[in-house]
């Protein structure tokens, strides 16, 4: 499909876009904000695209994506910054608080491990799908194994990944609430 | 709302939609609509996806089985793949990846990162260590209590364990380790440590000086070590793109520069005993970087192959 064509078939789709993001969980102003970000990608995209409506989708639920990320990106900025401003000394920096620090080290430490203590077959079917781009049915022929033995091994692989961003995101909210909590004690 | 099937759900159309059709993205609205708890869970799988994206690339990989040359080193590496025996060995963070390049034998190896480039290694259970860019580091494998850093910056982070401390090797100079996260810089002609937390031994079978969290230690060559208070919350700020100075000799500082920014950044040594107390932030533009910090030491700077030197003001460059 032609760049210009995408752009218009993004008109077409508009409204389905939109649904599909309000449903997605994100604000009508948002969903604005990114439809408009979504119609200049669509505009500057090269090259021949296979299916362009589950493409437009699939741009919508990455930009989605990129929000929340940043989202959760700003907040440990503005604690940062906060907690910079409360120092008294010049020299310190808004580098981060030591329990910041642990934890920081301990997501990426307990996502580490949590890919480790997946069984192996499990983990070679994770990293074939997300590092090799291999689809399912690659990695059932190259594993000697059926579809939905790969499906098996990559839903337990997904299971144990959200289960540990679950219990990272309610540690760091936890901490949140504490830092909260102190700073105004501070006061 | 996060039940089972709830979760599971989310998991199944995270793995449908990567190949999906526009048939599978509108099935997946009107399922986001049955319960307006679900595109939260969707979120949390899809964003444990990027976690895991970034993290996978540190993890070994086992050799294919079909290499007959690295039979041996096949059977080392599987045995921290199944998590059981050895210590394993993970990496890199930002950058390029490159698995270890096996250097003296088997049992010792080597992790080395470019200029500009970090690398988390997991030694064990509960030892990390981030490897500043320029630096490089010997493990022995199935061994989590020793390390050896040749020259750059790291950072340790060590549980501590009484019965097997963990020993750091910096050239001559040993670290014990008594539960802690701590600092070290080692260039060709100095080691300059501080601890963020806890407290370690500088040889302790030698001068033995007891370093706790805010102290540094700076040695020159084989001069006697001098400690140093340090803030101790911006131990290992390098990994957020920060350097952060108290007096510090500017010699040290372009020698921290030249790791983060993967340049070539030094000082004329008219100047390079100049004293910088500051924090610099490495993720701006490298040339502006270093003119700012001309700028504030009333320096020039003078573009040399692949950097920039720092001289005195007013001399012609020669």
């Amino acid at each position: 499909m032609s760049e210009g064509g995408l752009a218009q078939l993004f008109m077409t789709m508009r409204p389905a876009l939109l649904r599909f993001l309000l449903a997605r969980g994100v604000s009508h102003g948002d969903a604005e904000d990114i439809l408009q970000d979504l119609f200049i990608k669509a505009t500057t995209v090269a090259g021949p695209i296979a299916e362009p409506k589950a493409y437009l989708y699939r741009m919508a639920d990455n930009l989605v994506l990129d929000r929340s990320r940043s989202a959760v990106r700003r907040k440990d900025r503005e604690r940062a910054w906060v907690e910079a401003r409360s120092g008294d000394r010049l020299d310190v920096d808004d580098a981060p608080s030591p329990e910041r620090a642990m934890i920081a080290r301990d997501r990426m430490a307990d996502v580490l491990q949590t890919l480790q203590a997946l069984p192996q077959r499990t983990a070679l079917a994770l990293r074939l799908y997300r590092v090799e781009g291999c689809s399912q049915q690659q990695i059932a022929e190259q594993m000697g194994i059926s579809l939905s033995a790969v499906e098996k091994h990559l839903q337990r692989a997904y299971r144990s990944m959200r289960d540990c961003r679950a219990r990272l995101d309610a540690e760091m909210g936890n901490l949140q609430r504490l830092n909260d909590q102190g700073g105004q004690q501070g006061r | 709302m996060a039940d089972e099937l709830t979760i599971m759900e989310a998991i199944q159309w995270r793995l449908r939609l990567r190949a999906g059709l526009v048939e599978d993205w509108e099935a997946f609205t009107i399922w986001l609509e049955g319960d307006p708890g679900r595109a939260a869970i969707y979120d949390e799988v899809a964003l444990a996806e990027i976690d895991a994206d970034e993290a996978l690339p540190m993890l070994q990989v086992p050799p294919a089985a079909n290499d007959d040359h690295h039979e041996h080193a096949r059977s080392l590496w599987r045995t921290p793949w199944i998590g059981a025996l050895v210590a394993t060995l993970i990496a890199a963070l930002i950058g390029l990846m490159a698995l270890p390049r096996l250097t003296a034998g088997d049992e010792f190896y080597t992790i080395s990162t470019a200029k500009g480039e970090h690398r988390l290694v997991q030694l064990g259970a509960g030892n990390m260590i981030a490897l500043n860019g320029g630096s490089r580091m010997t493990l022995r494998r199935g061994d989590e209590h020793f390390a050896s850093l040749e020259v750059g910056e790291a950072l340790f982070s060590i549980r501590h364990n009484e019965q097997n401390p963990f020993e750091l090797s910096i050239g001559d100079d040993r670290i014990r380790d008594v539960g802690t996260r701590f600092n070290v810089i080692k260039d060709p002609s100095s080691v300059r440590i501080a601890v963020g937390e806890g407290t370690i031994l500088f040889n302790p079978d030698g001068e033995a000086v007891k370093l706790v969290a805010g102290q540094g230690l700076r040695r020159i060559r084989t001069a006697q070590p001098v400690v140093h208070s340090v803030d101790s919350s911006a131990v290992g700020a390098w990994r957020k793109g920060r350097l952060a100075y108290r007096e510090a000799p500017l010699a040290d500082v372009v020698a921290d520069l030249s790791r983060a920014l993967g340049k070539r950044v030094s000082a004329d040594q008219r100047v390079a005993n100049r004293s910088f107390t500051g924090v610099l932030q490495i993720e701006r533009d490298p040339a502006a970087l270093v003119n700012s910090l001309a700028l504030l030491l009333d320096l020039q700077v003078r573009s040399v192959p692949d950097g920039w030197q720092l001289m005195p003001r007013g001399r012609a460059a020669d």
